[in-house]
């Protein structure tokens, strides 16, 4: 197919699916159907869903090609410019789209009468900055506007990032909504959503602006942009398929579930996610090579493609507005863990539990994953090509992503909102003991050292990895009394601060302070690796390791003694009957904590026998768990 | 004194400034728990209790199973102590829940549940929100408690007992 042609006919075939997928989706699931008591009228019930179908696709156009200028696309080329010309207009459609969306929904919820009475502008006004549907979308239109603007504007690699990843908090409110508009944001499902959506968006975006730049990419180009767009898309395609699945699960309840109008348009979903991972799989795999050439069987794939993702699309958008089995099946809340967590209290904890209990939380599912498998691969590249890849540093690789595992969906996970000393603990394990073993596995190195460099001026992961590596912040949070403030600072302020209430409330939050606490101990344990005896920084790792010794040991001290209960109205109003009282909990949560002070006064005592060492005009060994890497 | 040197000191002030403001500003009333604040009915009141009394917003503490509205905190209230015996003091009923009126420390009002099994109080300074403003916006949480037992002859339409001399009074 001519390219040129191809550039109308790839968005045109995925508007037309998306909009008869919607349409056919409503019908069957009824999302569309005239209410029996305060109807909002035809145009809204029709409007509605047809107006979410094009913010998702303006949300992906926005994302798609923004995230392959980041990792595909040399800055220097027209195709770069381009992207960040679509993501601009993307992000436009999305403003305007997502204010169209908000007012629908205030119809449709509200069922105001509409005119251009003052009285009606309030009560509009009210709904976008008192409510939570509201505030959701008054947040996605500025984010997305503040998006176009700089899309338009930046055309520098860190700039575009920024953008980047401003387009992706942009999703985050429409995704925390919940398919049936409840605003429970505790529910790990949430997640589930959030992530969805996100890789969804960066799947059809990325194809949508292979087909806009085709046509102006010499097919050196275009051959590159496919293989990294191909890498992108497998990545987005796990990301849709375990995303989607675990919120299938909590949205069907049971099998029964499927056979319901919610399982038919959910189904239709599936099909067009198996049929899209399929042609994927097998034809990109053939044709990437001879695509570029110009073959034109390539290009009807890409077509069928957009097809079934528009489909996909439009299914989403009508099972948005179709009531879920589980969600008409659900028992109203009662009890007091039920209103606070949406979960009853979990039975008490015995030993059997600790082996158990589970609470998948599918990013850290998706990160250990994809963190375990992509070291391996990274491990055997670098033997393949005769480096030979310590088995210590892989052994703790694996030990470090499977005690995440462990600690953000495992027993840690099942039970941190019946007891706070189940959350301290899964607080010291991932500030501190899971960095530990990460860092200690070196995977900067092994990057850098297997991943290919990239010749075109692009930047893939190697060179953003030395970009963040090198630059001024990793230098200045590198140096060990930086780290150790930040390390300080941060057991302090989240432990004693609203943000430890939000992790409970929130499960943005959950994840904001998890991701928090192994950045924080990730950069104060590589602080460590400085030298003592070779660079002026390295000196300070003593005093500081000493100095965060005594806030940690202190801290521990005044968590098992004090009086007064931490976020009292959250882990004092559970309800549980089991189990210590709150108050000797917290004290167990101080005793974890000091788990924290002990790993430090052992990481100390290494410290101080190594500088013996180095100061003996002996060569020096390195001291365990730190190592100095070459490319840090 | 070199630079470097100078500037790790100024960072650490920075980083324990940040860390006395961040403390500082999430206030938290400190208040005493009940004996029985462990209750599980108690922890079903708190997660029932309104985000704000007329114009006073609820704001955290730091005990098991109690509350604070207002900044100064204007009504407080604990769940959990062991049930009052009767007494000749007035009682007041308001959104189905009696309440034993002690005005002791007018203008400020304790009021404890009558015949709730654990009981709860509520002290709250009548110059900022009436008692009975106060009492209808708990009501609903405050009847989680189950009830054991009622006032004999509670004031039922006004609760404002500092000008009733005939109110009724608890068994």
């Amino acid at each position: 197919m001519n390219p040129v042609v191809l550039r109308i006919v790839g968005p045109t075939i995925l508007v037309v699916a998306a909009l008869i997928a919607v349409v056919v989706g409503l019908v069957i699931g009824g999302g569309a159907a005239p209410r029996l008591t305060s109807d909002p009228g035809a145009i809204v019930r029709w409007g509605l869903p047809a107006a979410k179908l094009f913010v998702n696709l303006a949300g992906a156009s926005m994302l798609g090609p923004l995230v392959l200028a980041v990792f595909a696309l040399p800055s220097a080329g027209k195709p770069f410019t381009v992207a960040l010309d679509v993501a601009s207009a993307g992000a436009a459609t999305l403003t305007i789209t997502s204010g169209v969306v908000a007012f629908l929904t205030f119809l449709s919820s509200f069922n105001p009468q509409v005119n251009l009475s003052a009285e009606f502008g309030a009560q509009l006004g009210r709904f976008l900055l008192d409510t939570e549907l509201g505030r959701s979308w008054l947040i996605t239109a500025i984010l997305a506007s503040v998006v176009t603007v700089l899309a338009f504007a930046v055309r520098s690699y860190g700039a575009v990032l920024i953008t980047t990843v401003l387009a992706v908090i942009s999703l985050i409110p429409m995704a925390t909504q919940g398919h049936s508009g409840e605003l429970a944001n505790h529910d790990p499902a949430v997640m589930s959503l959030v992530l969805h959506v996100i890789a969804a968006a960066i799947w059809l975006g990325g194809l949508i602006l292979l087909v806009v730049v085709r046509p102006i990419s010499s097919p050196h180009e275009l051959d590159n942009m496919l293989r990294r767009y191909s890498t992108v898309a497998l990545i987005a395609f796990i990301g849709v398929a375990v995303s989607g699945y675990a919120r299938a699960l909590t949205a069907l309840g049971r099998w029964e579930g499927v056979a319901s109008p919610y399982g038919l348009i959910l189904l239709t979903k599936i099909g067009a996610l198996l049929v899209m991972g399929v042609l994927g799989a097998t034809y990109r795999r053939r044709l990437l090579a001879k695509a570029s050439e110009g073959r034109g069987a390539f290009w009807m794939i890409v077509c069928v493609e957009l097809g079934f993702m528009g489909i996909a699309s439009g299914a989403a958008a009508a099972l948005a507005r179709t009531a879920a089995p589980a969600d008409t099946i659900a028992l109203p809340q009662n009890t007091a863990a039920e209103i606070l967590t949406d979960a009853p209290v979990p039975i008490e904890l015995t030993l059997q539990r600790w082996f158990t209990a589970w609470s998948p939380d599918l990013l850290w599912v998706l990160v250990a994953g994809f963190g375990i498998v992509f070291y391996l691969v990274g491990v055997r590249r670098a033997q393949r090509r005769g480096y030979p890849w310590p088995a210590r540093r892989t052994i703790s690789w694996i030990v470090g992503m499977g005690v995440l595992l462990w600690t953000t969906s495992g027993p840690l996970a099942a039970y941190d909102d019946a007891l706070i000393s189940m959350r301290f603990f899964s607080f010291a394990l991932l500030s501190l003991a899971i960095p530990l073993l990460l860092v200690f596995a070196a995977p900067v190195t092994l990057a850098t050292l297997v991943i290919h460099p990239r010749d075109d001026g692009s930047r893939g992961p190697r060179e953003w990895l030395l970009w963040a590596a090198h630059s001024p912040l990793a230098r200045f949070t590198l140096r060990p009394v930086v780290a150790a403030a930040l390390f300080a600072t941060s057991l302090w302020v989240f432990h004693y601060s609203d943000l430890f209430r939000w992790s409970l409330y929130d499960q943005l939050g959950a994840e904001w302070m998890i991701s928090q606490l192994l950045v924080t101990g990730c950069l104060f344990v590589r602080s460590l690796a400085l030298n003592a005896s070779t660079t002026p920084e390295g000196r300070w790792r003593l005093p500081s390791l000493i100095a965060l010794t005594g806030v940690a040991t202190f801290f521990g001290i005044v968590t098992i003694t004090r009086s007064d209960l931490i976020v009292a109205e959250w882990f004092g109003a559970m309800g549980r009957t089991w189990g210590p009282a709150p108050l000797q909990d917290q004290a167990l949560a101080g005793g974890a904590t000091l788990m924290i002070a002990g790993t430090l006064a052992i990481l100390t005592g290494f410290s101080v026998l190594h500088t013996k060492r180095n100061n003996r005009p002996t060569d020096s060994t390195p001291v365990p768990g730190v190592r100095k890497d070459p490319h840090l | 004194m070199d630079e470097v040197v100078k500037f790790k000191i100024l960072t650490f002030t920075v980083a324990v400034c940040a860390l006395l403001v961040l403390s500082g500003c999430a206030p938290t009333v400190h208040l005493e728990p009940a004996a029985n604040a462990n209750d599980p009915l108690c922890a079903e009141v708190t997660v029932r209790l309104p985000d704000s009394i007329g114009d006073q917003a609820r704001v955290w503490t730091d005990a098991q199973a109690t509350a604070a509205w207002g900044t100064p905190s204007s009504v407080l209230l604990t769940c959990g102590l062991e049930a009052p015996a009767p007494t000749t003091l007035q009682c007041v009923s308001l959104g189905g829940v009696d309440w034993i009126v002690d005005e002791e420390e007018t203008p400020n009002l304790r009021l404890t549940t009558y015949g709730r099994e654990p009981a709860a109080q509520v002290y709250v300074d009548t110059t900022t929100l009436s008692a009975d403003t106060v009492l209808e916006s708990l009501a609903g949480a405050i009847q989680q408690l189950p009830k054991t037992g009622e006032c004999t002859a509670p004031v039922t339409e006004d609760p404002d007992v500092a000008d009733d001399e005939t109110g009724g009074s608890a068994p």
